[in-house]
């Protein structure tokens, strides 16, 4: 077993991480960046439209940029936190540009900027072919930074010495091997967990590990029950299956019908009709599948043809072609045009780790940002704030992170535990009876699960089942569950099998923390409770290991910075 | 158990619904560690119009053989991970669309392979890392050395690195480790703002030149990069700025005095003549108009200008 010794280490290769390990590197630190799947290509970042709030318009200030979060967040976002994000998301898109990244610029020469859903005011500026050049530029950085890269290499456990992060325990996916990584500061980047539900529009990487290495680290989480989902995932045409129509189909005059071709929005919300807030939509489509009158491949139809002819070349230039829909038309399918089915997709993750305004954790040495993190946004996230969230925060992890790693010294990691950890995970793969269970079973369990009690729509009586189910799959199915192929070079399965622990776990503490919130707020919908209550709810819901079980506790909002 | 559990995701629900037909898979299994060479795979798998080949290896993965190592990320031809060899093409997996029946389906070639459809491009990427020599942390004032325009116009910053170029290029086949191959062609876009003293700019230039201009690059890039464009750009450009090598010196030389790059030699007219044609057909080299029309062009495009005022370096 190999033992590698830095001063920072980041896991995750995502906007979040790409950034804090190049502000870790200015510091002239042994930095070291690892990722499960190749080095800025499995984060959710590269599949983004590249966008990032940032409120330069001259009508635009700070102080209305937060007030816009706020609101959108239903007052769930810790104020401290939001502060950051108004006041630097100026300063690091000008440092994205000094990096190589050319913000898409009006012929004046200023830049363009667009208005999202919930803000007030212009402010969301582009990057030129989305989030794939974005992250290329951020890698390019940290390589010319001297970042060291480890590509697909699984963290498996964080090791903790004295109730301090130390380091990381890493299996090599390439060859099996171990590495046990010596750090004196962590930083978790590791994004979100869409896929512990059957749609979703984040990459295969999103298992929730990064919650779960907290965790297990003693690390307080916190609103894990404020999963947001987007109303425009696709079933249909099957291409296409999986990914997201853009928003800007409904707002340019997309209709909503359900099978019996009536336009059901009426019912819900007559006067915004398929111009509502995403959270809103998503609970109006899932209601009207729920109750019987979707298509028989479990959607609603979303007919395009409504839009003026007259708009169609922009949309084409800015979504279509030119866009995150390229793929329509590569598989003869005119997005702007062709009837789609659609379903609400889980598409971020606004609860996670619990942080200060310097990005640190509630463990010494462990730093977290970007989806992994909770707080700036809430009970909702606006469009384009994740990506001036990735960038804000990562640069403060990193900052902050180097600052701990170049005035301590980390403690010697005990190779005991770390030879058990091995065992543990060659366990996993070594064990088992061929009557077991799939890794991949699991999965589409778990998955399944979730989307029908802990998705849009909650209810006391599905989260109670929800949880013993999860409870009986922990239990039982992990147990049992077996990897045919023994390799350990390039082990799909066994790697399926460690984020499948993940997301049981992960899942767990979502269904458990809704339970707990019996009140309808943002992303979070409860059938059972439909209203907003701040008398008892205006609060935090914080999940933590103690004495290995998962206390639950009210947690106060921060609401001065 | 709730609800009477199906193990079946709702994409495969759905495909099953919507199946007619069946296509055979004929897939590329080997483990490197374990077997001494690798074996082929036939699959019969449901088929419905629009399912692509990244269907299809998760379909083989979730619902056959979960053992089967394929990399893959976003799904929406973004992360360029899916690279894969279809009935002898390197394609993205997610991007192509399942039409013939057998699909032959390969790891990309030219690299070692990991397990099955997973091959380990370390090799090229360290390759590309020679890129980075010297270039030390950006300044603040920033100068541009190469043309924006050049960049803008062939879409070069939609590069996802997928490495298909890679595996077609005929120049990197045959020319030394020097040439990085199209991707290191694209990667030179990131020295755009930074600065950069003569010497590595002259070795960056120097790369341009072992491109054979086949344009196969071009012809398969999933993102429609215009490699060729490109390096003909920068090319135009590097000469504006004085770097010209000996090889090319003679040819544009050549061009300028006979007409021709690879002048008429004896040879080839006897061997004309043996084929019955006309041992001096009407080209540049027989017809003294044509070639002072040549001229004018070269002096016209400032060629000619640059043969006589530039020394040769070698």
């Amino acid at each position: 077993m190999d033992v590698l010794e830095f001063d920072v280490l980041v896991i995750g290769s995502g906007g979040a991480g790409l950034r804090a390990s190049i502000e870790a590197a200015k510091y002239r630190l042994g930095v070291v960046i690892l990722d499960k799947s190749k080095i800025a290509k499995g984060g959710a970042t590269v599949a983004s439209g590249g966008e990032l709030a940032a409120p330069f318009h001259q009508h635009d200030s700070k102080r209305r940029f937060r007030e816009d979060i706020t609101t959108a967040g239903d007052h769930l976002n810790e104020q401290n936190l939001v502060a950051v994000l108004a006041n630097e998301s100026v300063n690091i898109a000008k440092d994205l540009e000094e990096f190589g990244l050319s913000w898409l610029r009006n012929s004046s020469g200023t830049y363009e900027l667009r208005r999202l859903a919930g803000h007030t005011c212009p402010r969301t500026l582009i990057s030129p072919y989305g989030g794939a050049y974005f992250v290329k530029v951020l890698a390019e950085e940290a390589k010319r930074c001297g970042v060291k890269f480890m590509e697909e290499v699984i963290v498996t456990s964080l090791v903790s010495c004295k109730g301090s992060v130390v380091g990381a325990i890493a299996l090599d996916i390439k060859n099996g091997d171990f590495v046990v990584l010596k750090a004196t500061s962590t930083i978790l980047a590791t994004g979100g967990l869409g896929q512990i539900y059957e749609l979703t529009s984040n990459p295969r990487g999103a298992t929730g590990d990064g919650y779960v290495l907290a965790y297990d680290a003693g690390a307080e989480l916190m609103d894990m029950e404020m999963v947001q989902f987007n109303p425009q995932g696709l079933v249909w045409p099957f291409s296409v299956a999986g990914l997201l129509q853009s928003e800007e189909t409904r707002m340019a005059g997309a209709r909503y019908y359900n099978v019996l071709g009536e336009r059901f929005l009426s019912r819900y919300d007559p006067t915004k009709m398929e111009h509502a807030t995403r959270d809103k939509l998503s609970q109006y489509v899932a209601r009207e599948i729920k109750e019987g009158r979707g298509t028989k491949r479990g959607g609603i139809v979303l007919d395009p043809s409504p839009i003026p002819e007259e708009q169609i070349p922009f949309l084409q230039k800015t979504v279509g072609m030119g866009g995150r829909l390229r793929r329509f038309y590569h598989f003869g399918i005119d997005p702007f045009r062709d009837k789609q089915e659609i379903y609400p997709s889980c598409h971020y993750m606004m609860g996670g780790i619990r942080i200060d305004e310097r990005a640190e954790s509630s463990i010494k040495g462990l730093y977290a940002c970007g989806e992994v993190s909770a707080g700036v946004h809430g009970a909702n996230r606006m469009g384009s704030n994740s990506l001036a969230d990735t960038q804000v925060f990562g640069k403060l992890a990193g900052m902050h992170a180097a600052l701990h790693a170049s005035q301590n010294e980390a403690p010697p990691i005990d190779m005991e535990d770390a030879e058990k950890e091995c065992e543990r995970v060659n366990d996993l793969l070594a064990l088992g009876n061929k009557n077991g269970i799939k890794p991949v079973d699991i999965k589409s369990r778990i998955r399944q699960l979730m989307s029908e009690y802990v998705g849009v729509i909650r209810s006391g009586e599905g989260l109670r089942k929800a949880i013993a189910e999860l409870d009986r799959i922990s239990r039982e199915d992990l147990s049992h569950a077996y990897i045919a192929c023994k390799t350990r070079c390039y082990n799909n399965s066994w790697i399926e099998l460690l984020e499948t622990c993940n997301m049981v776990l992960v899942s767990k503490m979502i269904a458990r923390s809704a339970l707990n919130r019996t009140e309808t707020r943002g992303a979070h919908y409860r059938e059972d409770f439909p209203g907003r209550d701040d008398q008892k709810f205006l609060f935090h819901i914080s999940v933590k290991k103690v004495n290995n079980e998962m206390r639950l506790s009210k947690l106060p909002i921060t609401v001065s910075n | 158990m709730i609800r009477g559990f199906v193990l079946e995701s709702p994409v495969w629900k759905v495909l099953r619904q919507e199946s007619r037909d069946t296509v055979t898979i004929d897939l590329f299994r080997y483990d490197p560690t374990k077997e001494a060479k690798p074996r082929r795979e036939a699959h019969e798998i449901p088929f419905c119009k629009g399912m692509s080949i990244l269907h299809v290896l998760k379909y083989v993965h979730d619902n056959i053989d979960d053992s089967l190592a394929f990399r893959y990320s976003c799904e929406n031809e973004l992360c360029g991970l899916c690279g894969v060899f279809v009935n002898g093409k390197p394609v993205l997996a997610c991007r192509e669309e399942l039409i013939s029946n057998p699909t032959v389906i390969d790891p990309l070639p030219g690299f070692p392979v990991i397990r099955d459809l997973a091959v380990d491009t370390s090799r090229l990427e360290g390759k590309m890392e020679q890129l980075f020599f010297g270039i030390h942390k950006p300044k603040k004032e920033v100068s541009r050395m190469l043309p924006l325009s050049a960049i803008h116009a062939n879409n070069m910053t939609a590069c996802i690195e997928c490495h298909i170029c890679d595996t077609v290029c005929n120049a990197a086949k045959f020319s030394s480790e020097k040439f990085v191959q199209p991707e290191g062609i694209v990667k030179l876009i990131n020295f755009l703002p930074f600065p950069c003293n003569r010497k590595e700019k002259e070795a960056i230039y120097e790369r341009l030149y072992y491109c054979t201009l086949c344009w196969e690059c071009t012809e398969v890039c999933p993102r429609d990069v215009q490699i060729t464009d490109f390096v003909l750009a920068l090319r135009n450009f590097a000469t504006k700025k004085g770097y010209f090598p000996a090889p090319f010196k003679r040819i544009v030389k050549s061009l300028f005095v006979t007409g021709h790059e690879f002048p008429f030699t004896g040879f080839t007219s006897k061997l004309r003549g043996q084929l019955c044609l006309s041992e001096k057909p009407q080209l540049a080299i027989n017809v003294p108009q044509a070639l002072e029309e040549v001229q004018r062009l070269m002096k016209l495009v400032g060629a000619s200008h640059l043969l006589e005022s530039t020394e040769v370096k070698d």
